[in-house]
């Protein structure tokens, strides 16, 4: 028994300890707990205030009150616009049916989600007020059930308990709550994102990803050329949207206790479903029908979540589609750089007519308040709109650029490399990047001939070696003259042009008909700098107007502008005048803009081109090519340049986009340039190493 | 599960109930098991990966024991060695050896090596530095001969995960816990009684003391650019005493815990601060660890007996492997090694400068904190960068901002929108340096002996009113902050 002597005094000191403990919570209670209060969950009071005497508690997070400091003349929360709503149309004969009366009263805090709402609910007391949750997609989402801030929220919810003082604070200092590690979180996250399959057969699309992590290191290797903004959007869209909701998650679970909690207890209760920027989620990877978007998982996931609501028998407002297609959806987020719920009040004013239509019956139309959508306080603050960074996001992946298929593809076998085209006398006539000839068709594109273009002595076997050759790339017509002109990618062999005379078809065959060989050093060196600098010299486009020479630069997509007398000069050998220079603004693929390759004048005037995108590492294609765009420039687009040509030196003028624009359809080709005539585009392709081919288009 | 949470405080005194109505013989069966529950409630891997190290320790023993080579002793012992320290470098050091690098890169693209990289990166298993370190000593003694091995694979389980002192010490020797954890026991009231003592204290200074200095230390680290020089001392004048107070009460908890099964665990700390040189400083500043690195490193590479050269590659050894020891960090590593070049400039150099003095005394105790204060800057930065600037600000040489406090409200509005950073002040809630007091004067002044001990020697009134202090000052004014133990990420 003498091993028992300490149960007595163990007793008689707890039970010391007790009776101090229980003086210490009254002590608590009275003087310490209102003040901790006030310090740790200063939302708490709002929640009893709220329970105890609205007929409607609103619970919301952020979207409830942010409102957007560019465009909002009114700065009401969701809420308050409820509130209006209510008021003017019951004053005026609507009757309420959904709720046990009109007093709205909510409780916002920014980054709470259901389960947060689910512990206000242990305050709600006797009274049963119809409760409002909000509901957005992206709290459900991996970034928001781990994210690194649940931990202070799970501390501040400690407070919405009916526990006494002393117990809630003695869990506050031992931090007795969910309180994981931002690191673990972290963690837990990128888990999810490396293990979730982003699969669901029956409702999505297949993702040309199985795992989001799949999709955020594809994002992270590419698009180094864009604004860092938009890649950061990319991949913030990504890791908030591309998951697929399934009965397991911690919101779902969340939300059905709510439901079952209010069915049990007899609470009206109501869901309502926010928007997400859907715009901007399309913009960065596309509408529905595109492979790889993003809406679809948008969608899918809010149909499940609709489709749970169904079943627990929880009424649902479904704002989720507000303004899904307007062309300006994207200008009504505040955040423009990253996903949020946070609208103007244009939005807030729309949720809340929706969720008040949802209250009344008899509802007036001409009653409902209507700010203006873009209402802007300051005009000396424009808004930062993702907008313009998007357009080329969107041109850099292939969004947003119709496809143009052709109507015939033909093989040329005469010419191996196909580079420049040309439409003259009534024939057409091609350069081959590595081929000593100029060949020759007729109007049908039969084959006519071939004309050496170098002298008996000097004309190679058949090709040219490669590091011999001149590299033709582009052909002209001026004064009923052809030019073939080299790229210049290389010094002194690559600076060559050649003005050809002989043109007609009937006329013989022979190097005689050449009429003369120029240099093109001057020209190179002036408008790209010496040779041992020249690195971005490629010269793969000309036409000529009556008035000037257009030179196109594969490598950084200029376009150059020399009056006649200046190329007339630069030929002689002078230095180069004046000349006007623009950039052209292309689309992309994978990562990497189209470069120009061929240049066309067509009867209307408009400026074509083609352009391809060759890949820097060849690794996923054959040929390393991604594909090819044909489009053209209105005359308003580009001919100002002829007219702003400068008294002297070069002027650098704005980039220029182009009007229209079309992604060859097929297989990647790698167009090298065109002729557009009689409602037609004739467009050659460079197929390295087989026989060129010939794309027939018919224009729209 | 932390000893700072409420689940420890329900999962104790039931462990302890059913311990004590269990027979003897099946007693250490539950602790072994209750120990896997404790590690395991925080994360199931990391309980495999504790037993793994154990089985492999414990087979790899046995074998060496049957060698009658010594040679194929070695073999085993380095076998042993490389697996623990292996395990070791790939759970806590990996991240930091191979940071970006293409076998990193490799590795986290692959399903089946991913969770590595993550785990890396974000979670290091609780006291894997503590348990590998004990296991290692256990190898080595009894590859001495100083221990003799025990050929129950269980039991050497219990002997590494019991979990009043598994996740941060004291690192016990296997002669020493083993056979207090078999010896036949039954609760007495001293016993409870001192353990429930070190219980409370060390939860006062874990939860009143160090969680709210943390409150304080954390928020001028979050920027510390951005705080004046003053609010820069006060941080790092805080930073020194929320280490000591978190780490010191945390060993307490775990002898408490340990008291109440009957287990006496080493004392850890012996009022550091009192210590008038570096070398001191470490006789009294986490004693298990110092010990362990002068048994198992110090002396094993040449120790004091080799000449002054020796001695001093050995100290800045030891303190190397130390500051490794406390993080995968650059951070960690400057930590270690300048308390090295403080510990020989103190055996060298100011060890010659005796005076006796009660004022000399007091100036080198002084010097003593103020070094290790100064240490501690790397200790608690997380970059190189953020360590500059923090002895910056605590040099007043924050260049480019202005003092808020200095500005009317409409040059603080006009600088703020220029961008300017202006700087501030730490928010101190009183409670906090007052606790910090309270805790010092204890600590120096009062307690002469350690707390429970000191408890035994006084009324009843004095004793309650204390004990009634620290109830209150852990429920109502505990840290908010949720900040583990400081040692638990090693």
């Amino acid at each position: 028994m003498q091993a028992w002597t300490w149960i007595r005094p163990l007793f008689m000191r707890l039970s010391a300890a007790l009776v101090f403990l229980w003086l210490l919570n009254l002590g608590y209670e009275r003087w310490g707990y209102p003040q901790d209060v006030a310090r740790f969950s200063p939302v708490k009071s709002h929640i009893d205030s709220a329970f105890a005497e609205a007929d409607i508690v609103y619970l919301g997070e952020s979207s409830n009150t942010s409102f957007n400091p560019w465009t909002d003349t009114l700065t009401e929360a969701i809420s308050d616009f409820l509130q209006a709503h209510l008021d003017s149309q019951l004053a005026h004969g609507a009757t309420l049916t959904g709720a046990p009366g009109q007093k709205v009263r909510a409780v916002t805090h920014p980054s709470y989600h259901p389960g947060l709402f689910l512990k206000m609910l242990e305050l709600r007391g006797d009274r049963k007020p119809l409760v409002v949750i909000t509901v957005n997609l992206r709290t459900c989402g991996p970034s928001a059930v781990f994210s690194g801030n649940e931990a202070s929220n799970q501390q501040e919810a400690l407070f919405y308990s009916q526990r006494p003082a002393l117990l809630t604070r003695t869990f506050l200092s031992l931090h007795h709550y969910d309180n994981r590690s931002a690191a673990e979180m972290e963690r837990l996250k990128r888990q999810f994102w490396r293990t979730q399959p982003l699969n669901d057969p029956e409702q999505l699309p297949s993702s040309p990803y199985d795992y989001t992590r799949d999709w955020l290191d594809h994002l992270a290797a590419s698009h180094y050329e864009l604004d860092s903004r938009v890649r950061n959007m990319a991949d913030a869209y990504v890791k908030e949207f591309a998951f697929v909701l399934n009965e397991q998650n911690q919101r779902v679970q969340d939300l059905k206790a709510i439901a079952e909690l209010c069915k049990g207890e007899g609470i009206p209760l109501l869901f309502h479903l926010l928007p997400p920027n859907y715009a901007h989620a399309e913009a960065l990877f596309g509408d529905e029908q595109t492979a790889g978007n993003l809406v679809s998982f948008i969608d899918r996931n809010r149909d499940f979540l609709l489709q749970q609501f169904n079943q627990w028998g929880v009424k649902c407002i479904d704002n989720s589609q507000w303004g899904r297609h307007a062309a300006d959806h994207g200008h009504h987020y505040t955040d423009q750089w990253f996903p949020t719920e946070h609208y103007d009040a244009g939005i807030r004013q729309h949720i809340a007519q929706q969720l008040a239509l949802s209250l009344l019956d008899k509802a007036d139309s001409s009653l409902w308040l209507n700010p203006p959508a873009r209402n802007r306080p300051n005009p000396d603050i424009p808004m930062p709109l993702a907008d313009s960074l998007l357009g080329v996001w969107r041109q850099s992946v292939g969004l947003g650029v119709p496809s143009w298929k052709p109507v015939s593809v033909r093989e040329l076998k005469e010419v191996a490399s196909a580079s420049g085209l040309e439409f003259w006398n009534g024939h057409y006539w091609l350069v081959g990047d590595n081929a000593p000839y100029l060949f020759e068709f007729g109007p049908d594109w039969s084959f006519w001939d071939k004309h050496p273009l170098h002298s008996k002595m000097e004309m190679p076997d058949s090709l040219y070696p490669g590091k011999g050759k001149p590299d033709w790339e582009s052909l002209g017509v001026l004064n009923n003259e052809l030019w073939i002109l080299g790229s210049g990618s290389k010094p002194e062999k690559r600076d060559v042009a050649l003005r050809w005379r002989g043109g007609h078809h009937d006329s013989p065959p022979t190097y005689a008909s050449v009429q003369q060989e120029y240099s093109l050093t001057h020209l190179y060196q002036d408008l790209f700098g010496e040779f041992n600098k020249r690195k971005i010299t490629n010269n793969e486009g000309l036409v000529f107007t009556p008035q000037a020479a257009l030179l196109a630069n594969r490598e950084n997509n200029q376009i150059s502008v020399l009056p006649l007398a200046v190329w007339n000069a630069v030929l002689e050998g002078q230095p180069l005048g004046e000349a006007q220079v623009f950039r052209v603004q292309l689309p992309g693929l994978q990562g990497q803009e189209a470069s120009l390759s061929g240049l066309y004048i067509d009867e209307q005037n408009r400026l074509w081109f083609t352009a391809s995108v060759e890949l820097r590492e060849e690794s996923t294609l054959d040929g390393g090519i991604a594909g090819s765009f044909l489009g053209y420039m209105n005359p308003d687009t580009w001919m100002p340049a002829l007219n702003a040509l400068p008294a002297h030196g070069i002027q650098h003028g704005e980039d220029r986009l182009p009007d229209a624009i079309w992604m060859a359809h097929g297989k990647p080709w790698k167009l090298e340039s065109l002729v557009v005539r009689k409602g037609r585009v004739w467009a050659v392709t460079d197929s390295d190493g087989g026989p060129s081919e010939l794309l027939e288009f018919q224009l729209p | 599960m932390l000893f700072n949470s409420v689940v420890y405080w329900l999962f104790l005194p039931l462990v302890w109930v059913l311990y004590f109505c269990l027979p003897q013989r099946g007693r250490w069966v539950f602790l072994l098991l209750s120990s896997y529950v404790f590690y395991g409630f925080w994360k199931w891997e990391f309980a495999g990966l504790m037993a793994l190290t154990s089985v492999l320790d414990w087979a790899l023993v046995q074998a060496m024991i049957k060698q009658k080579r010594q040679s194929f002793k070695k073999i085993f012992v380095a076998l042993a060695l490389l697996t623990n320290i292996g395990l070791l470098f790939l759970f806590k050091y990996f991240d930091f050896a191979l940071g970006s690098s293409e076998l990193a890169r490799q590795m986290y693209h692959s399903p089946y090596t991913a969770w590595i990289i993550e785990l890396g990166k974000f979670t290091v298993p609780a006291g894997i530095s503590f348990y590998t370190f004990q296991s290692i000593s256990y190898v080595i003694d009894v590859y001495k001969g100083q221990e003799q091995p025990e050929p129950s694979l269980p039991k050497f389980m219990l002997f590494v995960a019991f979990f009043p002192q598994l996740v941060a010490g004291p690192i016990e020797r296997f002669g020493r816990l083993h056979q207090q954890l078999f010896a036949a026991y039954q609760p007495r009231w001293a016993e409870l009684r001192d353990g429930f003592r070190l219980l409370l204290y060390g939860l006062f200074l874990k939860v009143a003391v160090a969680d709210n200095l943390a409150s304080v230390v954390d928020q001028f680290y979050a920027q510390p650019n951005h705080f004046d020089q003053g609010s820069a001392w006060v941080a790092s004048f805080f930073f020194t005493f929320q280490v000591y107070t978190d780490f010191f009460g945390y060993s307490l908890l775990a002898q408490g815990s340990a008291l109440l099964f009957g287990i006496r665990l080493m004392d850890n700390f012996q009022k550091p601060f009192l210590a008038k040189s570096i070398p001191e400083f470490w006789h009294r500043w986490h004693i298990s660890l110092s010990t362990w690195f002068r048994d198992y490193l110090f002396i094993p590479v040449g120790g004091n007996q080799r000449g002054p050269w020796v001695l001093a590659l050995a100290v800045l050894l030891v303190f190397f492997t130390s500051g490794l020891w406390h993080g995968a960090n650059s951070t960690m590593i400057v930590f270690g090694l300048a308390q090295g070049v403080l510990y020989l400039f103190d055996r060298f150099v100011f060890k010659r400068l005796a005076w006796e003095s009660w004022i000399w005394d007091r100036v080198r105790q002084v010097k003593t904190g103020f070094f290790f204060m100064m240490t501690l800057v790397y200790f608690r930065s997380g970059s190189m960068d953020q360590a500059v600037q923090v002895f910056r600000g605590l040099m007043g040489r924050l260049s480019g901002r202005r003092y808020a406090a200095a500005l009317d409200q409409a040059s603080r509005v006009q600088a703020q929108n220029q961008g300017e950073i202006l700087l501030q002040k730490l928010q101190i809630d009183l409670h906090i340096p007052l606790f910090l007091l309270v805790f010092w004067i204890l600590d120096h002044a009062i307690f002469k002996k350690r707390f429970d001990a000191w408890a035994e020697s006084k009324s009843l009134l004095q004793r309650w009113g204390l004990y009634l202090f620290f109830i209150a000052a852990i429920l109502i004014w505990g840290g908010a902050v949720n900040h583990p133990f400081v040692y638990f990420q090693f």
